[in-house]
C-alpha cells in the first residue's frame, strides 16, 4: 500500500450540535477532535456502538454539516473547515490584553507607549487568527465542484436514501446533471456502464426504486455514487440493513469495485466481523473520540484500549463452543483518571494509535512487549 | 426427550392477496422441550416471523391457517376460540417484537406502558365470574364460530359448483345446508339459554364472596380502629398504617391496584436490569437508549409470567455491545423462570450463543434441524451452507459466498426443491420432487436429496470446510487449556 500523501487527512475535527437556550441550553459533543489520515486505494473503517458519532464524522467530511471547528483535506486541498477554536482563541488573545493593560497601569499609570505595545502586539496576533477564519469561511463557500465531486457517499437505510418518485436512471444522472453535463446520449450511456458494474441490467434504468429487492436497492445507492467517478466514497453502514445473504453480495461487489476502479473507501460499521473481513485499518470511535486505530491485524491481536477490548469480546461468532466459553468485558470509562494527565492520542507503535495518558501509555507499552 | 412444552405440526399458513394466496408457511413441524431454546434462522421473507405470530395468534387480518396444528397444554391453538386465546396469550405465551422504538408508545409514560396490561387484565371479580361460566360461554362460542366457519365453507362450495354448472349437487348441497342450519341454530338456542342463568348465578356467587370479604375486613378495621384510643401518636401512626393496608388488601380482592401494579413493575425492571427503576417509570420511551428499550419491551413481556416466551429479532435494531447485554439478559432470565425460549433471527452468530437447537427455514418449511452443535460443526443442507458461508467471521479472508438470486416468489411455490434455483449443488431431481426429511441422527434432519443414498458424493464448500476446521480445532484447543 503506498503510504505517501493521504487521500484524505482529518485534523482536530469538532462537530458540536446545540439545542436549547439559557438553562436549557444543551451541546451534543457528537464529534470532540478527531485526527486520522486515509491513504490511497486502502479501506478505512469506523466503528462503534449507536450514538458514539461514526457517522457524524462521514457527514461532516462531506459537508453534510458544517464542521464546528478542525480541518478536512481531501487531496491537498482543505474542503471543509470549522474555526470555533480560533474564535476562542481571540477570546482569550483579548481577555490577555485587557489584564496585561490593567498590570501595566498599575506598574505606572503614566506609561501610555507601554499600553500601546501591548495593544498593538495583541491585535497583531488577533489580525492572524481573523485572517484565517475568513480563509475557513471562504473555503467552506467556494465549493470546487470538480474536487468534492471525487468525494461520493452511501447510505445506511436503501430504501429511505432512494427517492421513490424518481425512475432508477434520473436517480444515478442526478449527479452528472448537477456536475454540469447536459448531454443526454452521454449521460444515458454513463448510467448503463455504471448499472453493468454494479451488476444490475441497462433495462433497469427506467424502473422505479420500489420494484427491487434490498439488496438491488443498495447496488442503485452505490451506482449513484460511482456515475461521477469518484476517488474516495464514504459507505455510511451500507449493509446494515440488509439480509445476510444479501450482504455477502454487497460486500463483494465493494470489494471488486476497490480492485478494479483503485477507491478509496471509508467505510462505517459495527459489525466488527465484516470490518475485519473487508478493511485494512480500523477506528475505534467511543463518544466522539477516536480512542483507538491501528492496522486491522494488531487491532484484532493487540487490543490496547480497555473499550476496543469490551468491543471485540462482544463480537458474536458462529461457533457454539465457543460461544459457550465467551466472556464479555465490561467497558468502564471511570476507571480513566484523567484529572491531573489529560489524555491524547499517541503512536505507541508504528502505526498503532491509542488514546491514553503517559501513565497508561506505560502501561501499554509493558503489555505490548509481552 | 422430556413431553414437548409445545409442539407444532404441518403447520401451514397463507395470505390473501389480490394476486392470489401466498404461501407463507408450507407445512412446518417443530417441538421444544420445556426449558429448551429452539432459534428459527432464515432470510426475510422465509416465513420465520409468521410462524411465531401464528403461535400467538397475532396473524395478519389477511392470514389463514390452512392446515396444521399447535399442541399447547393438549389444547389445539389453531382451532380454540379467540376468548379461550386470551387466557393464554401473554399469560403463558410472551412475545419481544424486533424494533423497541417501534414496540413503544412514545406518548406513554414507561410506567404506565408497563403495568397497562396487568390493570386491563386485573378486574379479579370479573375474571372469577368469567371462570365459573366459562365451560359453558364456551360452548354457546364455539356453536356459533362453527356456523360462521360452515356458511364459509358453503358459500366458497356453492360458488365452485355454480361455475362448474352442476345444479343437481348444488341442490342437494343447499339442502344439506339448510338442515345444518337448522341443527345450529336450536343448538346456539340451547346454549343460549343454559347461558343466561349460569351467569346469574356465577355472579351472585362472586357478589356473596365479596360481600362476604367485605364484612370481614370491615370487621378487622373496627377491632383495629379500637385500639386507636388511648394509643401514643407513633402507635397511632402504625394503627392507620394497619387500617391502610387492609383497606389496600379488600382493593386488590376487587381488582390488580394501581398500587400493587407498579410494586411488580419495580420488581420486573429490577430483574431486566433497569437502574433506577422508580425514577424510569417517570419516563418517556425516547429519554432510554436502544438497549433500555428493549428492557423495557422484555419486562412488560415479563410481567405476566410467561412459560414460554418468543423472541422476534430482538437484537437485529442493536448494535454489537448491546446485543451482547440483551442476549445475556435473555440467557439469565431463561435460566432463572425456567422459560421455553423460541429465538428468530437471521444471524448465525446470535444463534450460536443462544440456541439449543436450530431450525433453517428457508421459502416457508423448515430445511434443516438439530442441535447447535449438529447444525455448526456437520451442516448438510446447501441452504445452512450457503448461509454460514455469506457471513465473514473474524478469520475470514477468502471471498464470500452470495446465495444468487432471490427467494422464490411465494404466490407460486416452485415445484421440487425450493431452494434449487439458487443452488449450485441441486441435482436433477431436486427440480421435479421435494426431498423428504432425512434423518442423519436421532435429532438432525436434513431434507435434501443430497442424503439420499443413490446420491452422487459432494464435496462441502470451502469455506464450510475451512470454517469447521477452524472451529473444531479451536475448541480442541480449548478443551486442552481447560484440562
Amino acid at each position: 500500500m503506498a503510504q505517501e500523501t493521504p487521500v484524505l487527512s482529518v485534523r482536530g475535527l469538532k462537530q458540536y450540535f446545540k439545542s436549547g437556550f439559557g438553562k436549557n441550553k444543551l451541546v451534543v459533543r457528537a464529534v470532540d477532535d478527531v485526527d486520522f489520515d486515509i491513504y490511497k486505494g486502502e479501506v478505512f473503517s469506523l466503528v462503534g456502538e449507536s450514538g458514539c458519532g461514526k457517522t457524524t464524522t462521514g457527514r461532516t467530511i462531506i459537508k453534510l454539516y458544517d464542521p464546528t471547528d478542525g480541518e478536512v483535506f481531501f487531496m491537498g486541498k482543505r474542503i471543509s473547515a470549522g474555526y470555533l477554536s480560533l474564535k476562542q482563541g481571540i477570546k482569550a488573545l483579548k481577555r490577555k490584553m485587557k489584564d496585561d493593560i490593567a498590570e501595566a497601569k498599575k506598574a505606572n499609570p503614566n506609561d501610555q507607549e507601554a499600553i500601546e505595545k501591548i495593544k498593538a502586539e495583541a491585535e497583531e496576533k488577533i489580525n492572524v487568527l481573523k485572517e484565517e477564519i475568513e480563509a475557513r469561511k471562504a473555503d467552506m463557500s467556494n465549493v470546487d465542484v470538480d474536487l468534492m465531486k471525487k468525494v461520493q457517499m452511501i447510505f445506511q437505510d436503501p430504501i429511505a436514501s432512494l427517492n421513490p418518485r424518481m425512475t432508477v436512471k434520473e436517480i444515478i444522472a442526478e449527479g452528472l446533471r448537477i456536475a454540469g453535463e447536459k448531454n443526454n446520449d452521454v449521460i444515458l450511456k454513463k448510467v448503463n456502464g455504471v448499472l453493468e458494474t454494479v451488476g444490475l441490467l441497462p433495462e433497469h434504468a427506467s424502473r422505479y426504486p420500489h420494484e427491487f429487492s434490498g439488496g438491488q436497492r443498495q447496488r442503485i445507492g452505490i451506482a449513484r455514487a460511482l456515475v461521477v467517478s469518484p476517488e474516495f466514497i464514504i459507505a455510511d453502514e451500507p449493509i446494515s440493513a440488509l439480509d445476510v445473504s444479501i450482504q455477502a453480495q454487497v460486500i463483494n461487489l465493494l470489494n471488486d469495485l476497490r480492485e478494479e476502479l483503485s477507491i478509496t473507501i471509508m467505510f462505517i460499521a459495527h459489525d466488527l466481523s465484516v470490518v475485519k473481513y473487508f478493511s485494512d485499518r480500523i477506528g475505534v470511535m467511543y463518544y466522539g473520540k477516536l480512542v483507538e486505530l491501528a492496522d486491522k491485524d494488531e487491532l484484532f491481536k493487540n487490543p490496547l484500549h480497555p473499550y476496543t477490548r469490551s468491543l471485540l469480546s462482544a463480537v458474536p461468532m458462529p461457533d457454539p463452543n465457543y460461544e459457550k466459553q465467551r466472556k464479555r468485558i465490561k467497558y468502564d470509562p471511570s476507571t480513566h483518571d484523567y484529572k491531573t494527565d489529560g489524555p491524547e492520542l499517541h503512536e505507541i507503535k508504528k502505526g498503532h494509535f491509542v488514546y491514553a495518558n503517559k501513565a497508561e501509555i506505560e502501561q501499554y507499552k509493558k503489555e505490548l512487549v509481552k | 426427550m422430556a413431553e414437548p412444552k409445545i409442539k407444532v405440526n404441518n403447520l401451514t399458513v397463507s395470505f390473501r392477496t389480490n394476486q392470489g394466496f401466498v404461501r407463507a408457511v408450507r407445512g412446518v413441524d417443530f417441538e421444544v422441550a420445556e426449558g429448551e431454546t429452539l432459534a428459527i434462522v432464515g432470510e426475510s421473507g422465509s416465513g420465520k416471523s409468521v410462524t411465531s405470530r401464528t403461535i400467538m395468534g397475532i396473524l395478519a387480518g389477511n392470514g389463514v391457517i390452512d392446515d396444521g396444528q399447535i399442541i399447547y397444554e393438549n389444547q389445539d391453538l389453531t382451532k380454540i376460540h379467540e376468548e379461550d386465546f386470551h387466557r393464554l396469550r401473554g399469560n403463558k405465551i410472551g412475545m419481544i417484537f424486533q424494533d423497541p422504538m417501534s414496540s413503544l408508545n412514545p406518548i406513554m409514560k414507561i410506567g404506565k406502558q408497563i403495568t397497562e396490561g396487568m390493570l386491563v387484565n386485573g378486574k379479579r371479580l370479573k375474571n372469577r365470574e368469567k371462570a365459573i361460566i366459562h365451560k359453558i360461554r364456551m360452548r354457546y362460542l364455539n356453536a356459533k364460530n362453527e356456523r360462521r366457519h360452515d356458511i364459509e365453507k358453503f358459500k366458497l362450495k356453492r360458488k365452485e359448483l355454480k361455475a362448474e354448472g352442476k345444479t343437481e349437487e348444488l341442490a342437494e348441497l343447499t339442502q344439506a345446508h339448510k338442515e345444518k342450519m337448522v341443527e345450529y341454530k336450536e343448538r346456539i338456542a340451547k346454549a343460549k339459554i343454559e347461558l343466561r342463568p349460569a351467569h346469574r348465578d356465577a355472579h351472585k356467587q362472586v357478589m356473596q364472596e365479596w360481600n362476604a370479604e367485605k364484612a370481614r375486613v370491615k370487621e378487622e378495621i373496627a377491632n383495629v380502629k379500637v385500639k386507636l384510643d388511648g394509643a401514643s401518636p407513633e402507635q397511632k401512626k402504625d394503627i392507620k398504617k394497619e387500617i391502610e393496608d387492609l383497606k389496600e388488601g379488600l382493593r386488590r380482592y376487587k381488582k390488580v391496584t394501581r398500587r400493587e401494579a407498579t410494586e411488580r413493575a419495580l420488581k420486573v425492571m429490577d430483574e431486566v436490569g433497569i437502574p433506577e427503576p422508580k425514577k424510569r417509570l417517570k419516563q418517556y420511551p425516547f429519554q432510554f437508549s436502544g438497549g433500555m428499550r428493549q428492557r423495557i419491551v422484555i419486562a412488560i413481556a415479563l410481567t405476566a409470567d410467561p412459560d414460554i416466551l418468543i423472541c422476534d429479532e430482538p437484537t437485529t435494531a442493536l448494535d454489537v455491545t448491546i446485543q451482547a447485554q440483551i442476549l445475556e439478559l435473555i440467557k439469565k432470565l431463561k435460566e432463572e423462570r425456567g422459560l421455553t425460549v423460541i429465538f428468530i433471527t437471521h444471524d448465525l452468530g446470535v444463534v450460536a450463543n443462544m440456541a439449543d437447537r436450530i431450525a433453517v427455514m428457508y421459502a416457508g418449511k423448515i430445511v434443516e434441524i438439530g442441535t447447535s452443535e449438529e447444525i455448526f460443526y456437520s451442516p448438510k443442507h446447501p441452504y445452512t451452507w450457503a448461509l454460514l458461508s455469506s457471513m465473514p467471521d473474524l478469520e475470514s479472508k477468502e471471498r464470500l459466498f452470495a446465495i444468487p438470486g432471490t427467494p422464490p416468489n411465494m404466490l407460486f411455490p416452485p415445484k421440487g426443491d425450493a431452494f434449487a434455483d439458487r443452488n449450485p449443488y441441486a441435482l436433477k431431481i431436486d427440480f421435479e420432487e421435494e426431498p423428504p426429511f432425512f434423518k442423519i441422527s436421532d435429532t438432525h434432519y436434513a431434507a435434501t436429496w443430497l442424503q439420499h443414498k443413490n446420491a452422487p458424493s459432494f464435496e462441502l464448500p470451502d469455506i464450510v470446510r475451512g470454517r469447521i476446521k477452524r472451529m473444531t480445532e479451536g475448541r480442541d484447543a480449548r478443551n486442552e487449556v481447560s484440562k
